[in-house]
């Protein structure tokens, strides 16, 4: 199946050959007797968008938590920028360039936006004791620097929320909640992102200005590539490069949405009929 | 902004808290102490119905210092005042010992979220270092504070394995379990002096004989007040650093992995490291305090580091405001003081603490005095904006 679309076939013939950043190989994760991942294969071509779709319970959050670390797989190997990366312990994971959002917008409600997004970026940050208590002016050098490149993200992706860069989370409606775990995520400029259903929790228009606004990050960071977990198809045939489809745990299809759109089997998973 | 009012407000409300720790200090019967309480119940409820606290409390959070100062000078003229009297200097230190023991407590329970009954235990660890250094060597008692201090340490790391494993509740059970048995250990050690427990010598630092008084003006002045002069230094020294480690990275990594363990390894966060900085710098305060606490006793026996000690600890957290620094201050006078001015209340003490608990978990779940949000450099924000 070809992996690119036409658009980024054009690019690359100019720059040389796609690179695939992201490379999951027999991908198998169980769950007693659940099998939610089933010998699953997925890659992800650097600069692109990919749409990871399917029915609930499907096994997409659950690839997720097997790429960041928070799961083992028990087959498979997967490996990122041509580094091994199966089964390291999520710290490691994400400093090698991934970072992630969750399905439930798991930001810390009673911190500020500016320690939530500060969070994103914690290996870069200088943690020793002696530094963080009793060096305090260049401590000080550190917080400052930070509170610049936390308002330069927000001035992207929620400019009223400048102002407001101190005041917890907790006072902030769904929308922002979710801007702000965006920020958190992008705060270290990883190389891929993932996304667990952004839509969750926001109406229509919410999503769309939210989307559109990581659409057109992308723009700016052409080496960042983009996995989306989304139920909204209008979504993710209007924002992806490609989709994976999975269903009760393995991969039933693969290619741009309008192809998967038309495949018989997706149009039966998701109307639950047995082929 | 006015900022006159604001330091006429800081000054005003912290010279009428000191009137009031002295009058109920000097309250002799059960019927004035009661009054005391009633009044100061009575105006806190007041002064929060009509916003008077909030309004306070952001006075003292914009003139930081000055309050911080200002209390101090508080503190310092109660202890004038007492000067001569052996009971209160001794209760007044008790509070400020059990500060510095709550303020180590809460960088593990507060931020880090690792609940633990065992601090009475690291407490006693730091006592029973005094008792053997003190008796044994003659190393000056600066250090045996140190040693105290790294004594407990030590003792915690037998504990971090256990408790890194273990999450919630049964970390809390681990916890518990090891303060029995320590206590246990103890008892049955000959070395340590058994059940009867072992003496220890009088804090002496650069030839300043803590256990001598004075005459002053031909007024008698308690020995005790080299003890509280002291704490008083601990306290301020304590109060310092972790208010430092609220305010930097650190206090934000422990607060990370309180309020999200996986969310924080997600990001890159080593949460064991967290824990177990949080758990060593806490047990370090509990262990450098329980020195100091035995060599003012002159005594370190099983009794003065009991479970129910490790129970008030916590309450102490509770009642105060999880992670509130000044909450905490507050919560240890309260529950240091009242029991002892309080007779009738001395045997029904652990009832009360565990309704009074029960009550502010209920209707006040942040405590007396809830944790601001971080600023991370007071006063900058404001000169920001
Ligand atoms: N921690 C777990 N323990 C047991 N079973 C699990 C666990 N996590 C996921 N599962 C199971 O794995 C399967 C896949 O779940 P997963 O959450 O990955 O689905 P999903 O595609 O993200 O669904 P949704 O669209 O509802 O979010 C489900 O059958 C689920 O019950
Ligand atoms: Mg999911």
């Amino acid at each position: 199946m070809d992996i690119l679309t036409r658009s980024q076939s054009a690019k690359i013939r100019s720059s040389g050959t796609p690179q695939i950043v992201l490379k999951a190989r027999n991908v198998v994760r169980r769950f007693g007797g659940v099998v939610a991942l089933n010998n699953l294969d997925l890659d992800v071509v650097e600069g692109q968008i990919l749409g990871l779709i399917g029915p609930n319970g499907s096994g997409k959050t659950t690839f997720f938590n097997v790429l960041t670390g928070i799961y083992a797989a028990d087959e498979g190997a997967i490996s990122f920028l041509e580094k091994e990366i199966t089964n390291l312990p999520a710290p490691q994971v994400f400093r090698s360039g991934i970072a992630r959002t969750f399905q439930r917008a798991r930001v810390c409600l009673s911190l500020s936006v500016f320690d939530n997004i500060v969070l994103g970026d914690h290996p870069r940050l200088q943690q020793g004791l002696v530094f963080n208590l009793f060096r305090r002016s260049s401590f000080r050098r550190e917080y400052e620097e930070c509170v610049e490149r936390v308002r330069e993200l927000l001035e992207m992706f929620a400019p009223h929320l400048v102002a407001k860069m101190f005041e917890p989370v907790e006072t902030f409606p769904m929308i922002d909640r979710r801007r702000i775990e965006v920020c958190r995520a992008l705060f270290s400029s990883p190389r891929l992102l993932l996304l667990d259903e952004p839509s969750a929790g926001m109406t229509h228009e919410e999503t769309r200005l939210l989307v559109d606004e990581i659409v057109a990050l992308r723009t700016k960071r052409h080496k960042l590539s983009i996995i989306i977990v989304e139920h909204e198809m209008d979504l993710i045939s209007r924002i992806t490069d490609r989709c994976v489809v999975l269903n009760f745990g393995s991969k039933i299809c693969e290619g741009t949405y309008d192809e998967i759109a038309s495949d018989r089997n997706v149009q039966e998973a998701y109307l639950g009929v047995e082929a | 902004m006015n900022s006159i009012s604001i330091y006429r407000n800081i000054f005003v409300s912290v010279l009428l808290g000191t009137l009031f720790v002295v009058a109920m200090m000097m309250a002799e019967s059960q019927v004035a102490v009661l009054s005391l309480i009633v009044l100061a119940a009575v105006s806190c409820i007041v002064l929060q119905k009509k916003g008077v606290i909030r309004k306070l409390g952001s006075d003292f959070a914009s003139a930081e210092k000055f309050a911080n100062g200002t209390i101090m000078i508080g503190a310092l003229a109660t202890a004038v005042v007492f000067a001569g009297d052996h009971f209160i200097l001794l209760m007044l230190t008790t509070v400020l010992i059990y500060v510095v023991a709550c303020l180590g407590l809460n960088i593990q329970f507060g931020y880090a979220g690792m609940v633990n009954f065992a601090g009475a235990a690291f407490f006693g660890a730091g006592g029973y270092a005094a008792a053997v250094l003190t008796m044994q060597t003659g190393l000056p008692h600066l250090v045996v504070l140190v040693i105290g201090g790294l004594v407990a340490v030590i003792v915690g790391f037998l504990l971090i394995l256990p408790v890194l494993r273990t999450r919630g509740h049964y970390a809390a059970v681990v916890t518990i379990a090891f303060s029995l048995l320590f206590r246990t250990l103890v008892e049955v050690s000959p070395v340590l002096g058994g059940a009867q427990g072992s003496p220890v010598t009088g804090m002496v630092i650069f030839g300043w004989n803590f256990n001598e008084g004075y005459q002053i003006a031909g007024f008698d002045v308690s020995f005790y007040i080299n003890y509280f002069l002291f704490a008083l230094i601990l306290t301020a020294v304590t109060f310092t650093i972790v208010r430092r480690v609220e305010r930097s990275w650190i206090g934000l990594n422990m607060d990370s992995i309180r309020i999200d363990e996986t969310a924080s390894a997600c990001f890159g966060m080593n949460v064991a490291r967290w824990k177990v900085t949080a758990f060593t710098i806490g047990n370090f305060f509990m262990g450098i305090i329980g020195a100091f606490y035995a060599m003012m006793l002159g005594f370190i026996a099983p009794n003065n580091f009991t479970f129910g000690d490790s129970l008030i600890m916590v309450s102490i957290i509770l009642l105060g405001g999880i992670g509130s620094i000044w909450g905490i201050i507050l919560a240890t006078g309260i529950v240091i003081i009242l029991p002892e001015k309080l007779q009738i209340i001395q045997e029904y003490r652990f009832l009360i603490f565990s309704l009074g608990v029960i009550l502010v978990l209920l209707y006040r779940p942040n405590g007396l005095l809830s944790r601001a949000a971080r600023t991370y450099f007071p006063g900058l924000l404001r000169g920001a904006r």
